[in-house]
């Protein structure tokens, strides 16, 4: 079998026998799609609104990436397994072919057409992450110092400050709109919970805002990403949503302690 | 119709072994070569080192291997070695070897500013590692060196003056390297040497002499604005004050993201060059190539902000559109290679196979830079151990298999012995193995959410295995490097002769001795196309060199 297609190969190009792999490389990356399209790529799933659109935006990036990385790896393994230089090889030079620019055209427009459609969905999804609510439920200060947060509940007179020996948690109300008014005092920090997908620099001179909704109750890790000197592995929080009720519970039994605690 | 070039002029003496002297005051392109890789090599056995001590502290979860600061500063001068005095300057030290040979030049331009430029490298990289003997130890405020954290209040040892120091060296040893080699690709090349038939690893060095002279100034400035911070009561960077923090991270990803490219652009090249040879044709879509290598260049200086999605102070959609612009270039690159490789004869000699684990690790690393580029994306993965996957599989995976096939392929030329097929094999696969397994599960880690930079971690995160997976990996790795060592001590013993041209190539380099004389040449082929020495062997093949001169913006087959 090998032989005779050498012998092709050496008679020059065939379109009929180019068909055949990429037939296959379309079946096989159609199948590919199929069987992960409800994978989660690694990603948690996004325990806020907006990490839900983020989630979603990095599943659709999956899809243009695994049909893209099959074919140019099918490609890659396609030329060494079939063009490698057989024992019986009769020491002729291949087709010297040194342009193909119909081809050449096609490689760079769908890529740019591509291109296109994913920064498409970007833009759609960075939309809707940034969006800052008018009147969000409630205002958080966030500040960042080394190695600690300070979270300031705006107008309600609660303070929540981490010590070394103690993880401060961020509590929040459970479906509705917190904003995060994020600062630091010292060097550049990050805010970030693996959970909703989401960080934003701590910057000092500079105030950015940013809104979480967090649908459902629950506990999440939280850590600054941006390194920031010594004890920077240890500048961890929690932020723990609650439903609106105990929420307001908790920030009666906070006012008047107004301790380092949660 | 032969060409000759200088013949070898009094002040020269023909061959000679060097002395210690001798390579001190050298001012000979080779010989400065052969110095950038030789100190390049151990910079990398060292950054290599540190990177071992990091996967150590990191194999199990709570290790106290490492204190904190000195994880910080591991980790600092491992980024600082790997991106600074290893990577960048190889391109440079392959540069000055074969750039001048590639184009049938008997030197670069400037062969005394050369040696300035090779001992501010040395020298700036000895000054960083002098650093571990100053009191506090060598700088820890990451291989970036964030604003505020690197000012006098944050990090007052003298280390950090020291890496300010040694980056400021190697910059301007860049910069001068830069315009040498641009005043020798447009000065000196030899007669039918046009730049449309210049191989297309000295295209993509005069293009990455470019972006070196639109990189390098910033970066320098932003650390000479910082020393001025640190030292005579400055405050670019001190909001309080009312300078801007924001303002050094525009700086340093000015120089930041160009530089990435100048640590690929040259290995695009050396693989462009080898996969011709091994595939037994002429590269395909050379022209592309060159527009696709441009493309790149120009697309790389308006995208440095997308290393700032987070800070909430950039365009965010602007840097994104640009930064996923970039894939389409590089794409082109990829079907350039694959082509060449189409309907070839494929032969597997150890430069043939770095060229394929490129392939293969480029482009796990190329499809999650795409996602990098997305915004949104990076509010999740920036600043995580997916980073530090993505950007190992360019760096090490992509530039690192690349300089070793490179390695491989001109290691007969500079020496005029061979190194040895099987150990290098043998090699390939350890690395091969040892590198996938090492940066692999640091993407799984990355979307569990691990922040890079910290030196320890709980059991109850999840990060253990992947971990420990990775350490292994890194020690499997290992074994490949130190088979590469390893063969450079019995090639240098066994001393196999390679001939003139081992590989059958058919790039200028391959017209001279090896190693090639003084001057280089003492007879040129004539010059008709991008591959003379390959028109030269088979002068007798109408077929095989027709269409020479490449038919460029030629039509389909």
């Amino acid at each position: 079998m090998n032989r005779s297609w050498k012998r092709r190969a050496a008679a020059g190009p065939e379109p009929s026998r180019r068909r055949a792999p990429l037939w296959l490389r379309a079946a096989i990356g159609g199948a590919a799609l199929l069987a992960l399209s409800s994978c989660d790529f690694g990603a948690p799933p996004g325990a806020t609104t907006q990490g839900k659109t983020i989630a979603d935006l990095y599943h659709v990036l999956w899809y243009f990436a695994i049909p893209v990385g099959v074919i140019v790896y099918g490609l890659i393994l396609w030329s060494i397994v079939r063009y490698r230089k057989r024992p019986d090889d009769d020491g002729s030079l291949p087709k010297q072919t040194r342009y193909a620019l119909r081809l050449e055209v096609t490689y760079t427009v769908i890529p740019i057409l591509m291109v296109a459609a994913i920064f498409g969905f970007t833009y759609r999804a960075e939309q809707n992450v940034d969006r800052v609510a008018p009147n969000p439920a409630i205002v958080v200060d966030v500040d960042g110092f080394q190695w600690e947060w300070r979270f300031t509940y705006e107008g309600k007179g609660v303070t929540v400050v981490g010590t070394p020996g103690h993880v401060p948690t961020l509590v929040l109300p459970a479906g509705e709109t917190t904003q995060i008014v994020l600062r630091s005092e010292d060097v550049v920090h990050a805010f970030f919970v693996p959970d909703f997908l989401f960080q934003r620099q701590a910057i000092p001179g500079v105030v950015n805002r940013f809104d979480l909704t967090i649908p459902s109750p629950g506990v999440w890790p939280g850590a600054c990403s941006q390194y920031c000197g010594l004890d920077h592995t240890s500048m961890i929080f929690t932020v723990r949503a609650v439903s609106p009720a105990d929420f307001a519970t908790w920030l009666a039994s906070q006012g008047s302690s107004g301790g380092a605690s949660a | 119709m032969s060409t000759t070039t200088a013949a070898p002029s009094a002040e020269h003496p023909k061959t000679r072994r060097l002395g210690l002297v001798g390579w001190l005051t050298t001012t000979n392109h080779k010989q400065i070569g052969w110095l950038y890789l030789g100190t390049t090599f151990v910079f990398f056995l060292a950054g290599g080192l540190l990177a071992m001590l990091i996967r150590i502290q990191l194999a199990r979860p709570d290790m106290t291997f490492l204190s904190r600061q000195t994880y910080d500063q591991i980790f600092t001068i491992h980024g600082t070695t790997m991106v600074f005095l290893v990577i960048a300057p190889i391109g440079l030290g392959f540069a000055n070897y074969f750039v001048p040979l590639q184009i049938g030049a008997p030197d670069m331009a400037f062969p005394r500013m050369n040696a300035l430029s090779v001992w501010l490298f040395i020298g700036g990289g000895l000054t960083i590692y002098a650093s571990f003997l100053s009191s506090h130890g060598p700088a820890s405020a990451g291989w970036t060196f964030y604003a505020p954290l690197s000012d006098g209040q944050f990090s007052p040892g003298a280390g950090t003056d020291m890496w300010i120091m040694g980056i400021l060296c190697v910059s301007t040893g860049s910069i001068l390297t830069a315009v040498n080699l641009m005043a020798t690709v447009v000065m000196m090349r030899a007669p039918g040497m046009t730049m449309w038939r210049m191989p297309l690893f000295t295209w993509n060095m005069l293009i990455t002499s470019l972006l070196i002279l639109v990189a390098f100034p910033p970066l320098a400035g932003a650390l000479a604005l910082l020393f001025i911070d640190r030292h005579f009561g400055g405050h670019f960077y001190t909001p309080a004050f009312g300078g801007s923090a924001v303002l050094y991270q525009h700086l340093f990803w000015f120089f930041g993201h160009p530089e990435v490219y100048i640590m690929a652009l040259p290995f695009f090249g050396i693989v462009t060059d080898v996969i011709p040879v091994f595939s037994h044709k002429p590269i395909f879509g050379y022209a592309g190539f060159v527009l696709a290598s441009m493309a790149i260049a120009g697309l790389s200086m308006a995208v440095w902000a997308h290393h700032m999605f987070t800070t909430g102070v950039v365009d965010n959609p602007f840097f994104s559109g640009m930064s996923f612009l970039i894939a389409v270039p590089t794409g082109i690159k990829f079907f350039n290679w694959i082509g060449t490789m189409w309907r070839g004869k494929l032969t597997f000699e150890t430069p043939m196979l770095w060229c394929i684990g490129f392939l293969l690790n480029f482009l796990i690393g190329g499809i999650t830079g795409v996602m990098l580029a997305s915004a949104p994306i990076d509010y999740n993965m920036n600043n995580t151990y997916f980073v530090v996957a993505h950007m190992h599989y360019v760096l090490g995976g992509g530039s690192l298999f690349a300089i070793f096939a490179g390695v491989y392929y001109w290691f007969p030329k500079m020496t005029g012995f061979r190194l040895s097929e099987r150990i290098g094999k043998w090699g390939f696969w350890f690395t091969f193995v040892g590198f996938n397994l090492t940066f692999w599960p640091l993407f799984v880690v990355g979307l569990r959410g691990m922040p890079r930079r910290i030196q320890t971690y709980s059991p109850s995160a999840g990060w253990t295995d992947p971990n420990t997976l990775a350490t292994i990996g890194f020690f499997v790795l290992l074994v490949g490097v130190i088979l590469f060592a390893v063969n450079l001590i019995v090639s240098f013993r066994t001393r196999e002769p390679a001939g003139d041209n081992p590989w059958g190539a058919g790039t200028l380099e391959w017209a001279t001795s090896s190693p090639p004389p003084e001057h280089n040449f003492t007879w040129l082929p004539p010059i008709r196309s991008e591959r003379p020495v390959f028109d030269w062997d088979h002068r007798n093949d109408a077929e095989a060199v027709a269409g020479g001169d490449g038919g460029h913006g030629g039509g389909g087959t």
